[in-house]
């Protein structure tokens, strides 16, 4: 038998072996969730004015996280998953900037299938008014207050006509945690979660299966938490998305400004008071609802695992957009 | 080599190590995708 303090290093040993040896199971077993994509092989980048940017002149392909579909995209020099645009417009253009999450981005289908290509296309082959050019500003993960900052920052550079803002049911929970929650920073610790955990803790939970595991485990009822928190503070939350459509509607000053609600994980009728919101402010408020609804009846109109809109549905939206474009007379 | 005294505590740490590797599996059921979608997209 030793002294007291070589049988706690002894034992100290036998406790880092153990976790290496266990570490080295779970690896064999692969049951962890895979690494956070953002510290894998990050489409995200820190921005000075944004939670992040997505990264510019880039073009992939890759399974989606739910393997329905496989994701193939290409960013243009601004990060935007479009075609190149000049700031300055050609004259006689009528120009569209479009602002909105991941269904405005495009997730599960194709550029050629995206609502804002299909729109810009058919208004395009209508021949009666001008040429109209679409800037296709969709940020996975972005929510009004995200959204106001990439128009405040860049958007308006572009001189749109009109401004397109798409919000969807995700928005009012993005908002809730807020800007700071979603913003990525170099370094290690990228995300506002592994920055509240700090070194070494954040840096083991993204790199080790089993920090992977507990962490995971520990964010799943956090989550709860979170959602508990946030039907409590629901009224607020929508008073804080008002405010930022209202800086918005000033902000696009000279354009007209439209919000557009596309139903993603409800499948049912605009239940919040989003609607009403739009009323206040006198913003346009075109509602894809409808015509979700319709195409709905010939098969799914979105990703039954992933949510986002499939083909089906990214065409009943671009239907939705331009009758309700023109309905308004809101492109001249 | 006596390898007796040895034998309880490796025993010890086999069992641990088996417990260990068990409980996370476990912890591991469940949908694999992070709720925090916003985060990791």
């Amino acid at each position: 038998m030793g002294s007291t303090p070589a049988r706690l290093l002894r034992l100290l040993g036998c406790g880092v072996l153990l976790l290496a040896a266990t570490e080295g199971l779970v690896r064999l077993l692969g049951v962890a969730p895979p690494k956070p994509k953002i510290y894998a092989d990050s489409v995200y980048l820190p921005d000075p004015h944004l939670p992040y940017r997505q990264q510019p002149g880039i073009s992939r392909s890759e399974p989606s996280r739910t393997g329905e579909f496989v994701e193939s995209f290409t960013h243009n020099s601004a990060g935007f998953r479009d075609v190149e645009h000049a700031l300055v417009k050609l004259p006689g253009t009528f120009r569209v900037l479009a602002l909105g999450g991941s269904v405005t981005y495009g997730s599960g289908v194709s550029f050629e299938q995206t609502y804002l290509a299909q729109l810009e296309k058919d208004l395009n082959g209508r021949g009666a008014l001008p040429p109209v050019e679409i800037v296709k500003a969709g940020v996975g993960g972005f929510f009004p207050a995200a959204e106001r900052l990439l128009l405040e920052n860049y958007g308006l550079a572009y001189q749109p006509d009109l401004v397109l803002l798409q919000i969807d049911d995700s928005d009012a929970f993005e908002s809730f945690l807020g800007v700071e929650a979603a913003r990525v920073t170099p370094g290690l610790l990228k995300t506002a979660d592994m920055r509240a955990l700090g070194l070494p803790l954040g840096y083991l939970a993204v790199n080790t299966h089993i920090g992977r595991i507990l962490y995971h485990r520990w964010s799943r009822s956090h989550l709860a938490h979170l959602k508990a928190e946030f039907s409590r503070q629901e009224p607020q939350v929508w008073e804080g998305i008002e405010r930022e459509l209202a800086r918005m509607k000033q902000l696009a000053v000279g354009a007209g400004l439209v919000v557009l609600y596309i139903p993603v994980e409800r499948q049912v009728d605009g239940l919040f008071p989003l609607e009403a919101i739009c009323q206040r402010l006198g913003i346009p408020f075109a509602d894809a609802t409808p015509f979700l609804r319709d195409s709905a009846r010939e098969g799914p109109v979105a990703w039954e695992r992933d949510g986002h809109p499939n083909a089906r549905g990214h065409a009943a939206v671009a239907r939705a957009v331009e009758t309700f474009l023109l309905a308004r007379g809101l492109i001249r | 080599m006596d390898w007796k005294p040895y034998r309880r505590p490796v025993l010890i740490v086999l069992a641990l190590l088996v417990a260990a590797t068990a409980l996370l599996v476990w912890l591991a059921r469940g949908p694999q995708e992070s709720p925090f979608r916003y985060l990791i997209y």
